[in-house]
Formats: structure tokens, C-alpha cells, sequence
């Protein structure tokens, strides 16, 4: 009776076999995509890296380029060039007795040297958090950022 | 119960547990538990262990990154305007990969294409460098020339492009060139006395072979030197990871701090012809000009002949005699008249005289037993105290220190400084130590002679800081020549200091008056129309190992202005002028100049035109 039982909800012996095949195909399937997946990604990381490396390079030699450029600009302008070019344009120096004076803003009075960078704000990071984070972080903080806009706050 | 006893009976139908079967059982159970037990403590050990959690860093370190230092780009030197006096360019390195040369037979093709543009090393040496034998880690990669101004790199890659269109690439493998910055000073000589220079053959990664080498490394001399630290900034290492994955952005690398000087460019370079000019008219050995604003110690110009073009250094063999290089604050001299000022100072300010004491000269005055004598030994009578300073009557002032006693008097020189830095920033700078009564080589014969400016050695930067009390209601500034510097990107600006305040406001308007005076009185060559201006000259004798035989002097002159409201002091230092001995002849209508200048460069309005505009 029990054989009989058993035998009546035992799957045939083909079916199961097959069932075998297709998980191994499933896992397979599962593999490769992982396995694709993470070749994707590891290539735009590559790519993504070497653009940095670029990127990194380029910003060093336009630093030094307009450092270059500052001081060829600076030798174009100098007191001996600009005394120079002035004496071509018939300019003479200033004589004090001749001198005209008159009471002017103090807002056009020529002002000293402020040459520190306005300040700005907080500059945005050369590469977002996004490309830093894992996918499980990335997963709780949009959780968290829902959470918080369902709730009316900001983060 | 009785389950019990019946499997008591089962277990003992079985056969018989071997008691030496059960002992290896629980050796074995012991020993793999204490394989645990250690597996457990030695991953302990290796979390906790200082030394082995370097091990991992050290391999990922040497196997996957790689370590650079990354230098900061050396900061810039602007004047108060911002006009920059010191700065970057961009030059290459260029060299060869010997094995890659050697491999694409290349060597032949580079010599030709580069001594066609640059101007050394030639064709031959080139040749020879690039066919050098290749050896793994003793002979790989090989510079052929450094420095390299960029426009040249620019006729190379325009020479490879034209071959390249012409459909015959020039075969320039194992070229390589780098670029990297290098100090570039675009005034040339102006405030080259100033600013001094580095040392850019010696780049920042070869500072520890170039200080090896007992050589000269960085910033030298100037202002390079004394803020070298500041300027150049801090180098940092950083970790790149060799796989392109890891990548992340390299550390923004913060330049060094950039310097914002208190010297103007235009009063700067006026002073500096006009240095050259009196060089030239007088036969000096050297001239020594220093301008200054009283009231905050901003150096406003300061030169020294001769000066040097910063950017090619290397051509001065006298460069690197730091007294001369930058005599205003490195070279010590006898002062002569001009002292007379701090010593006048003294007197009134103590009490021991007033404007209005008469003083007798009879052409000598004792002191200590020896008799001293006024310049050509010139006898003036009965003269007050602004007399004494206008005849500048050596006589005079030794009585007027001979009153305050060697005491007070060495004490007020002290107050003014003497003997002692100023502590400008500026690399070098001398002193020379004063004797005081109680020292063995003081006699009391100095009192009297240190009172005309003789038997005593000063720095013009002394000399300036010590009568700008004079001309500053009394309180003397220290002198300075930062006036602000910008780090992270901000702008520290740095705050004037007072150092003491050696007299009294009223003593300080007083003597200022006085020289006026005497200035209007004897008119004097150094008065500039418009401008109420007080001064004194002073010539002083060389001292030889003979004594004061020497006919060559030292001319000397000090003066500000306006009188009511001092915007700047000047001093200036003639070495041996050969046209006229005379400081009234040669130095005076030099102060002239530079106060001509000044007051348009610095526009400051007539006496005048400042009154009308201060009333209302």
C-alpha cells in the first residue's frame, strides 16, 4: 500500500532529471549574469579610472599653464615694458606742479591687492557618492530619502 | 523503568567499548580543539598585533599602489598692488627610454630632430646619450636636457605633426619629455634685493642630493629664503593604486602660500633708477635706498646696488656675497650725522636739553680726556639746539649726551634698537653689537663719539625703524615687507606691530620740527616744493686700521614727510661717493628725487591741497 502510495506521487524518473537540468541551467544562467554584470561594471570602473588618470593630468598641466600664462602676462605688463610703451605713445612722467587735484569717491580710489578667491561654496566632489557606495548603501539611503519625503521633511 | 532496563540490556547485548579506542577518540577531539583554540588566538593575535597589520598594508602597497609625492606648485610674489613679481613657468624635461631607443633604432633620428631645435647639447652629444647601452637599473632612462622653455616643445610637436602629414613620421621612439614648473621673476632686476631668487636648477625632488651636496637649495637670500618654507608648501605622498579600477581623484595638492608684498612697483622701480642714477653722478661705490611708511613699517621700496636679472642668477659671481647682495639690511657702516637725530631725541625726550638751549661751540668739546672736533674743524658760537642740528656740529651733540649721562644715553639707544635685528623678514639680516659702559672695549671718549654716529656701526634698516619713532608720534614700527599672504585661499593680512615707543609723542613732533627747520633754514637741496619735509644729512669718516684717515666718507641722508602728517621716510646710504664727500651735496637732492617720486607715485597732495581738502 505505502509502495503504491509513494510510487503514485514520485515524479518519473525523465521529469526529474529535466528538473535537475534546468536548475543547473537557472544557476548557470544566474552565474552568467553575474558574471556579466560584474564585467560591465569592472569595465566602466577601467575606463572610469583611466579617464580620472586623464583627467588628473590635463588639471596639472593647466595649472602649470596658466601659471605660465600668469607670468607671461606679468612680463608683458612690467614696470620697464609698460615705462617703455608709454614713452612711445608720447606719455611723459607726471610733474607735481602741473598736478590737478579733486576730491573723487572713496570707492574709486584705487585699492590694494585682494587676491585670494572669492569664497564660494562647497565644492561639489570630483566623483559622486554614487560611484563610491555599494548597492546595498545606495538601497537604504533611497529607503531613507522616501521615507523621509513621504513624511513631509526635508532632508 | 522498565524502557530503562531493557535498554541498559540492549547496551550491553553490544560489544564492549574498548578503552583505548575511547582514549584516542578524546586525543584527538583534544588535539583538533586546541588547533582551534590556536587558529582562534592566532587570529586574534594577527587583529591586535601592531606589527603584523602593517604586513597586509606593506604587501598592498608594494603590489598594488604606488607611492608618489606629489609637490606643491611654489607660490607666487605679487607687490601691494598685485603685480606679480615672482612666479611659474612651464618647463619640460627631456630624455630618452635607452631600450626603447635601442630597440626602434631611433637614436640617429632624435639627435637630428632636437639639435635642430634646441640650442645644447648638439647633435653629437645627443647621439651619444641616446645610444647608450641599455642596463636594467643602472643605465634606463637618460635626460638630455632640462629646463626647457615650452615654445621649443612646441616647435618639436609641430615638427612630428608636419612629417606625420607629410606621410613620413620621424621615427622618435623612446622620446620622452615632462613638463614641470620652473621660478620665473618677469620684473627681471626690479626688487631683485628684495626678493632674492631659488635656486631652480635644483628641483624640489632633488632637494635632499642638492642639501648633500652642501649646494644652495630652494629659496636664496631675500624673501625666497626667509619665507622658503611658506612658499614652496608641503610636499605630500600619495597612495595610486596600479589596477585602473581602484582609481579614485589624487588629493588636491594646496599650492604653497602665495605672498602679497608691501612694496609698491612703480615707487620700487623709480627708486631703483634713481639709485642708479646717483650711482652713476656721484662715483659711489654703492647706493642704498630705503622707503618706508612711518606709521605701519610697510617697506614701500628698498634697493641696493648693483642688482641682479633673478632670472639668470648663476652670471653673478657676487650674488652670493650676501652683504652686498642686499646692503640695506646686511651690510653694518658708521652712520655718522645722522645719528644726531636719535641722539637729539634722547636729550629732549630725557630733559637733559631743550629746543632752546644754547650750547657754545668753540670748535672742540672734551670727553674722557680727548678732544673732540667738529668736521673741518669749524667753529659755530652760540647756537640752540635746532642750530646744532643744522650745522650738524659734532660738538654740540656730544654735550648733549655728555648732559643725559652715558646711562640714559646707551638706554635710549637701546629703546631705538640699536645694537640689536629689527627682525624684518628678509633673510641676512646684520647687526652690529653696541658697546655699553661696563664692556671692556668701552672708553668714555664713545660717549661722545657715538653721539655724532662715529665708533658705532648700524644697518640702514636700523637706522630707518629707529628715527621713524621720530616721525611716528614716537612709536617706532617694526619694519616689515609681507604685507599679506594668501594660504588655502584666504587672504591673511598681516598687522603692523609696534615695537616700542622709545620717545614721547610731543619730544617726537618737537624734533621733527626742529629738522624742518634746520632743513628750510640751511636751504637745503633735499626740500621739494609743496611739501613741508624734515631730514638730516650725514657724512661720515671711513674707519681704517689706522684710524679716521681715510678721505672717502660714507653720505648718508634721513627724511620724511609731510611734516604734519608723515606718509613716508627715506634713507639713503651713498658708499664712498668720489664727486663730493658731502652727504649736503650728494645724498640731499637725492632724497630730492625720491621724495618727487613718492609723493605722485604714493599721491599725496601738496600741504596745500591737503588742508583745503581737510577743511569741510
Amino acid at each position: 500500500m505505502d509502495q503504491t502510495l509513494l510510487q503514485a506521487y514520485r515524479e518519473s524518473p525523465w521529469r526529474t532529471q529535466l528538473k535537475w537540468i534546468g536548475a543547473g541551467l537557472a544557476v548557470l544562467a544566474v552565474v552568467a549574469l553575474i558574471a556579466g554584470i560584474y564585467l560591465t561594471v569592472s569595465a566602466q570602473a577601467t575606463e572610469v579610472g583611466y579617464q580620472i588618470t586623464y583627467l588628473e593630468k590635463t588639471r596639472e598641466a593647466q595649472t602649470l599653464e596658466i601659471a605660465s600664462l600668469r607670468a607671461e602676462l606679468a612680463s608683458l605688463t612690467s614696470a620697464s615694458v609698460m615705462a617703455q610703451r608709454a614713452r612711445e605713445l608720447g606719455f611723459q612722467p607726471a610733474d607735481m606742479s602741473q598736478a590737478l587735484y579733486i576730491a573723487v569717491d572713496p570707492s574709486l580710489v584705487r585699492r590694494e591687492a585682494q587676491l585670494a578667491p572669492p569664497a564660494s561654496t562647497k565644492p561639489e566632489p570630483l566623483i559622486k557618492p554614487a560611484y563610491k557606495q555599494s548597492l546595498w548603501d545606495w538601497m537604504v539611503e533611497e529607503v531613507l530619502q522616501w521615507r523621509i519625503k513621504g513624511r513631509g521633511i526635508k532632508p | 523503568m522498565a524502557n530503562q532496563r531493557a535498554g541498559d540490556k540492549a547496551v550491553n547485548t553490544t560489544s564492549p567499548v574498548h578503552p583505548i579506542s575511547t582514549f584516542r577518540f578524546y586525543l584527538v577531539g583534544i588535539l583538533f580543539s586546541l588547533l582551534g583554540v590556536l587558529a582562534l588566538m592566532q587570529i586574534i593575535r594577527l587583529q591586535t598585533d601592531a606589527r603584523a597589520q602593517e604586513l597586509p598594508k606593506i604587501g598592498e602597497a608594494f603590489y598594488n599602489y604606488e607611492i608618489r609625492t606629489l609637490f606643491p606648485e611654489r607660490g607666487d610674489i605679487f607687490d601691494r598692488w598685485g603685480n606679480l613679481l615672482a612666479g611659474n613657468v612651464e618647463v619640460y624635461e627631456i630624455g630618452v627610454a635607452l631600450d626603447e631607443v635601442h630597440y626602434a633604432k631611433s637614436a640617429e633620428t632624435i639627435a637630428r630632430t632636437l639639435s635642430e631645435i634646441l640650442e645644447r647639447p648638439g647633435y653629437t652629444e645627443i647621439k651619444v646619450a641616446a645610444e647608450t647601452p641599455y642596463e636594467k637599473g643602472k643605465a634606463e632612462f637618460i635626460t638630455i636636457a632640462d629646463f626647457v622653455p615650452a615654445e621649443k616643445i612646441r616647435q618639436l610637436e609641430q615638427k612630428i605633426q608636419e612629417a606625420r602629414d607629410k606621410g613620413s613620421p620621424l621615427n622618435l621612439s623612446g622620446l620622452y619629455w615632462v613638463a614641470h614648473p620652473m621660478r620665473y621673476y618677469p620684473e627681471n632686476d626690479l626688487a631683485s634685493n628684495i626678493l632674492g631668487f631659488v635656486n631652480f636648477l635644483k628641483r624640489p625632488e632633488n632637494v635632499a642630493e642638492c642639501q648633500r651636496d652642501g649646494d644652495w637649495c630652494g629659496g636664496h637670500l631675500g624673501v625666497e629664503e626667509y619665507y622658503d618654507s611658506l612658499l614652496a608648501g608641503t610636499p605630500i605622498q600619495v597612495r595610486i593604486p596600479k589596477d585602473p579600477r581602484k582609481i579614485d581623484n589624487l588629493p588636491t595638492i594646496p599650492p604653497g602660500s602665495s605672498l602679497i608684498l608691501t612694496v609698491d612697483r612703480e615707487l620700487q622701480a623709480a627708486v631703483e633708477r634713481i639709485a642708479d642714477q646717483a650711482r652713476e653722478s656721484s662715483g659711489a661705490e654703492a647706493v642704498t635706498i630705503i622707503v618706508m611708511n612711518p606709521r605701519n613699517g610697510e617697506i614701500l621700496a628698498m634697493t641696493s646696488t648693483p642688482r641682479f636679472n633673478l632670472n639668470r642668477y648663476w652670471e653673478y659671481p657676487d650674488i652670493i656675497n650676501i652683504p652686498a647682495f642686499n646692503r640695506a639690511i646686511s651690510q653694518v657702516y658708521e652712520p655718522g650725522s645722522v645719528f644726531k637725530v636719535l641722539t637729539m631725541a634722547g636729550g629732549l625726550d630725557s630733559g637733559a636739553v631743550t629746543p632752546e638751549a644754547t650750547f657754545l661751540d668753540v670748535g672742540s668739546y672734551t670727553v674722557g680726556g680727548i678732544s673732540l672736533h667738529n668736521w673741518e674743524y669749524t667753529v659755530w658760537g652760540a647756537q640752540d639746539m635746532t642750530g646744532c642740528l643744522q650745522h650738524s656740529i659734532n660738538t654740540c651733540l656730544a654735550w648733549v649726551a655728555n648732559q643725559m649721562g652715558p646711562t640714559r644715553f646707551y638706554q635710549y639707544l637701546e629703546a631705538f634698537g640699536i645694537g640689536r635685528r629689527t627682525g624684518i623678514d628678509i633673510a641676512y639680516e646684520a647687526f652690529y653689537p653696541m658697546r655699553r659702559p661696563g664692556d671692556t672695549d668701552w672708553h668714555e671718549v664713545d660717549l661722545g663719539t657715538n653721539a655724532f654716529g662715529q665708533g658705532i656701526s648700524v644697518t640702514p634698516i636700523q637706522m630707518i625703524t629707529a628715527i621713524s619713532a621720530v616721525a611716528n608720534d614716537g612709536k617706532m614700527m617694526a619694519p616689515h615687507i609681507v604685507k599679506a599672504y594668501i594660504r588655502n585661499g584666504q587672504q591673511v593680512e598681516v598687522s603692523p606691530k609696534l615695537m616700542t615707543a622709545p620717545i614721547k609723542p610731543e619730544t617726537a613732533r618737537t624734533l621733527s620740527e626742529m629738522l624742518a627747520n634746520a632743513l628750510v633754514n640751511e636751504a637745503s637741496p633735499a626740500l621739494v616744493d609743496g611739501y613741508r619735509l624734515a631730514g638730516k644729512t650725514g657724512t661720515a669718516s671711513i674707519p681704517t686700521e689706522q684710524g679716521y684717515t681715510s678721505p672717502l666718507t660714507n653720505a648718508s641722508f634721513v627724511g620724511w614727510g609731510p611734516v604734519d602728517d608723515p606718509q613716508f621716510i627715506v634713507y639713503i646710504w651713498m658708499e664712498k661717493p668720489s664727486a663730493s664727500p658731502w652727504a649736503s651735496v650728494i645724498a640731499a637732492p637725492v632724497f630730492h628725487d625720491v621724495v618727487e617720486e613718492a609723493v605722485t607715485i604714493l599721491r599725496i597732495p601738496p600741504d596745500e591741497v591737503r588742508q583745503q581738502m581737510k577743511e569741510p
